[in-house]
């Protein structure tokens, strides 16, 4: 007798995937709605895996962090902790050093000139510090706020923190994007 | 140690082991994020077709993310051997996998394609329901097979494959899928 089986995996897995699909097409919708700015500026298309895969690791690392930490009893599950608060400034100084590398990348490639990126360099990098910093705030957040409520609950965070986080983020990096987009007006 | 000192030792620590592979995750990201920059026209001949962008990226990162760390357990549960790779216990995993790429994939189609009509956007419900089909198929297919040869060649060189797949598949999966969606896109604008 398999220990797996495909109709034992299809059943557990197709409620949590059909959420995700949904949680995706809500994101894709707040795409369409400034589809005109997108076609118009492809090179703001290019932000939004970096952008969220970006903020998607530094999320998981955090949570990941987090819950070995919480298990060892190394944190304890208040959110004024002192060593919490060390592991949260690492975090963000490795997301300022990632986003200025990501910025200078996008300086790069915006001087290469049949990208057709027509967007002053300025511009671009205020839609992307302005859109990383948004979602930084939120990863860091989310991730904390998961992990602790998880762990004082009795749930494992290691199941719960990274793709809850990462699920957010999905969502919340496109709405960033298109807020930065409407802040600068493009 | 001082607090002072104590802090400044965990954020080197982060800093030496992530910053690399941070950065060639950027720059990964990077390539993939061109590619779906050139499918911009695709948007505007297409309507609809960039609401499946998110959900298709997000499916493949969990399916196979999923599949790599079953597969993990499998190895340590001593279920699967190098010797004997397509074992039933292997077979079921790959079945599963496939399937639900292509149930999922056809499941957002149809979900923007409601979205779309509910909402009152413009929309081609064929097109872009072939599109994520194929598209999401195709990737779900060359994904999986790179699921299990990330894992075997993992456990070759005994290394525990929990620690590699899922952030080899989360990266490997974005750019993977993205290709696909621009192949489909490209095929199907010389046929149509």
């Amino acid at each position: 007798m398999a220990v797996y089986n495909a109709k034992t995996i299809l059943k557990e897995s197709i409620p949590i995937l059909i959420l995700l699909v949904i949680i995706g097409t809500f994101g894709g919708f707040a795409l369409n709605y400034k589809l005109e700015s997108f076609v118009k500026y492809p090179v703001l298309l290019l932000l939004i895996p970096v952008l969220n895969a970006t903020c998607g690791n530094l999320a998981s690392l955090l949570s990941a962090r987090l819950s070995s930490a919480l298990h060892t009893g190394y944190i304890k599950p208040k959110f004024s902790s002192k060593r919490l608060k060390n592991n949260l400034y690492a975090t963000v100084i490795l997301a300022m050093i990632v986003f200025a590398f990501l910025c200078f990348l996008l300086l790069i490639i915006s001087f290469i000139p049949n990208l057709k990126i027509n967007i002053p360099a300025v511009k671009l990098i205020v839609v992307v510090l302005g859109a990383g910093i948004m979602l930084l705030i939120i990863v860091c957040f989310a991730a904390i706020a998961i992990s602790i409520l998880s762990f004082r609950r009795g749930i494992d965070p290691d199941n719960t923190a990274i793709p809850i986080a990462t699920t957010i983020i999905d969502l919340a990096g496109i709405c960033s994007l298109i807020l930065m987009i409407w802040v600068v007006r493009l | 140690m001082s607090k002072q000192r104590f802090r400044k030792s965990i954020t080197k620590r982060i800093l030496r082991e992530s910053l690399l592979i941070f950065f060639v995750l950027v720059i990964i990201d990077f390539s993939g994020g061109s590619i779906l920059a050139t499918l911009s026209s695709a948007f505007e001949t297409v309507p609809g077709l960039i609401l499946i962008i998110p959900p298709l990226l997000d499916l493949r990162g969990n399916i196979n993310g999923a599949l790599g760390a079953r597969l993990g357990s499998a190895f340590h549960l001593g279920l699967v051997n190098t010797r004997n790779i397509f074992n039933r216990e292997v077979r079921e995993n790959l079945k599963a996998s496939l399937m639900l790429s292509a149930l999922l994939s056809l499941f957002a189609g149809f979900f923007a394609c409601c979205i779309c009509i509910v909402f009152g956007f413009a929309i081609e419900p064929f097109k872009v329901i072939i599109i994520t089909f194929t598209a999401g198929s195709l990737a779900g297919l060359l994904l999986t097979v790179l699921t299990v040869l990330i894992v075997f060649i993992a456990v070759k060189r005994r290394a525990d494959p929990d620690n590699v797949t899922t952030p080899a598949i989360a990266t490997i999966g974005d750019l993977l899928t993205i290709v696909c969606i621009f192949a489909v896109v490209a095929l199907l604008e010389k046929i149509w």
